[in-house]
This record gives C-alpha cells, structure tokens and sequence, in this order.
C-alpha cells in the first residue's frame, strides 16, 4: 500500500494505492491520525486505487470518522470507491456514515 | 486441474495476508467461482487468517498457518488450519450496524463479514489443532 497526502489549504487529501488490510492499515490509520494530531479534521479519502479492503481498514474509517467529525470540527469524506468495496461497506451498514463523491475535486470542494 | 486440493502454509504474519489473498483468488478461480464469490472468498478468508494471527497467540513456528481449497459437490471450501487458542468465531454475536456513528463500535466487523460473504461457517478442534470450514456454492 503507498499513502500520498497533499495539504491543500482548508483540507488534508490521502489518496491510496494498494490493499487495505490488517497489515497495511495501521500505516493509514496513523497518516490520518497525525494529520488530526495538527488540528485539521477535514479530511478527504481518495481510494481510486485501492481495490481491497478488509475489516482492518473498515475499522480506521469508523474510528478516524469518529475522531474528525468530533464537535462538528471536520469529517472523513471519500472518492473513488470502487464498486466492490462499496458492497462491502454496505455489508457493514458504514455507507450512512459518510460522504462520497465522484472525484477529488468535488470532495475537497465539498468543505 | 480441480481434482487435487490447493494447499499452502505459512507463517502467521500479517504481512503473509497478500500472499494468502493470491493463493485464495487463483484456488476460488480454479474451483469454479464467478469474480465476485473469488473476491467475496478472499475477504472472508483474509478476516479469518487475520483474527488468527492478531489473537490466536499462534506458536512462533514457521507454518503455524495452514489452508486447503477443494470442491466439494457443488460448492467451494476453504478449511484454515492453526495451533492458536481455541475460538469459534461462530459463536460471536453479529454488531450492531444500525447504531448512529456515536454508538458504533470499530471491531467485530471482520468475524460479521466473514459469516456474511459465505453459504457456511464451521469450527471445530482436533488435537489441538484449530479447523475453521468456509463453504461458497457455485452459481448455478
């Protein structure tokens, strides 16, 4: 799995490339935490690359989701998800709990 | 061809998980599943490798993790073998899903998902040993 994070100006983007399982997402998770750690909580999620993810990355949207949206001080918003993982995430009942958007453009420009 | 069983063992690390996602995707696929039911067999496969290796307080011993892919009749089945602590994962009660993101809590997500994706789950213990069965069906 490779993390890329660009610092825009009123939101962090993470894009992924590779699986996401319980090997991979503690590297995720503590990309994410360090960016809240600096007080920015709007976040955007960009899984156009990534073509799996297991509970352990499941865990870490939950969890980060959690944490941003504490507060009402920012959320976790996605782009790119795939179709199988869309099916997974609704397995899980997690689609309520966030937003999608089309491309990554349309989610940073959501905040 | 598909008359033997696909085996494979390894030891159970987190960084073996990709490995064990190959070999489930090339075994389901030489068995007779469709795109989806592979994927569906390698995320429940991964779930239940994972939970092994992250609480089975396994031996540190090379194969310390073992999976059998055959068909059987009109079905696929996936049997992981272990020395861990005995589990049952089938004993675990599903989460709640319909909880506001306040109340939902991050784990138990993996075991669900596993039960969901496949027609069967079984366990049982021999001799120490740790036998979880996973059964897909082909598609008709």
């Amino acid at each position: 799995m490779q993390l890329t994070t660009k610092r825009l100006h009123r939101v962090d983007l993470v894009s992924v490339e590779g699986r996401i399982d319980a090997s991979t997402a503690p590297q995720l998770e503590e990309t994410l935490r360090s960016i809240m750690a600096e007080e920015r909580f709007r976040l955007v999620l960009d899984l156009t690359n990534v073509d799996y993810v297991s509970s352990a990355g499941l865990k870490v949207f939950l969890g980060v989701q959690k944490e941003a949206k504490k507060w009402n001080r920012g959320e976790l918003r996605m782009t790119g998800l795939q179709p199988r993982l869309k099916e997974t995430l609704e397995l899980v009942g997690l689609i309520p709990l966030f937003k999608f958007y089309d491309t990554a453009v349309e989610a940073v420009g959501s905040f | 061809m598909t008359a033997q069983p696909f085996k494979i063992t390894l030891p159970g690390r987190l960084e073996n998980l990709e490995t064990i996602g190959d070999f489930i995707a090339r075994s389901a696929q030489a068995l007779g599943l469709d795109k989806d039911q592979t994927y569906q067999a390698q995320l429940a496969v991964d779930e239940a490798c994972a939970n092994v290796i992250q609480h089975g307080s396994l031996p540190d011993t090379e194969g310390s993790i073992s999976l059998e892919c055959c068909r059987q009749g009109d079905a696929c089945v996936f049997t992981l073998r272990d020395q861990g602590q005995a589990f049952d994962p089938t004993t675990v009660p599903p989460p709640n899903l319909q909880a506001d993101l306040h109340r939902r809590k991050p784990g138990g997500l993996g075991i669900y998902l596993m039960r969901k994706l496949m027609d069967k789950v079984s366990y049982r213990t021999e001799q120490g040993t740790n036998i979880l069965t996973l059964t897909k069906k082909l598609k008709p």
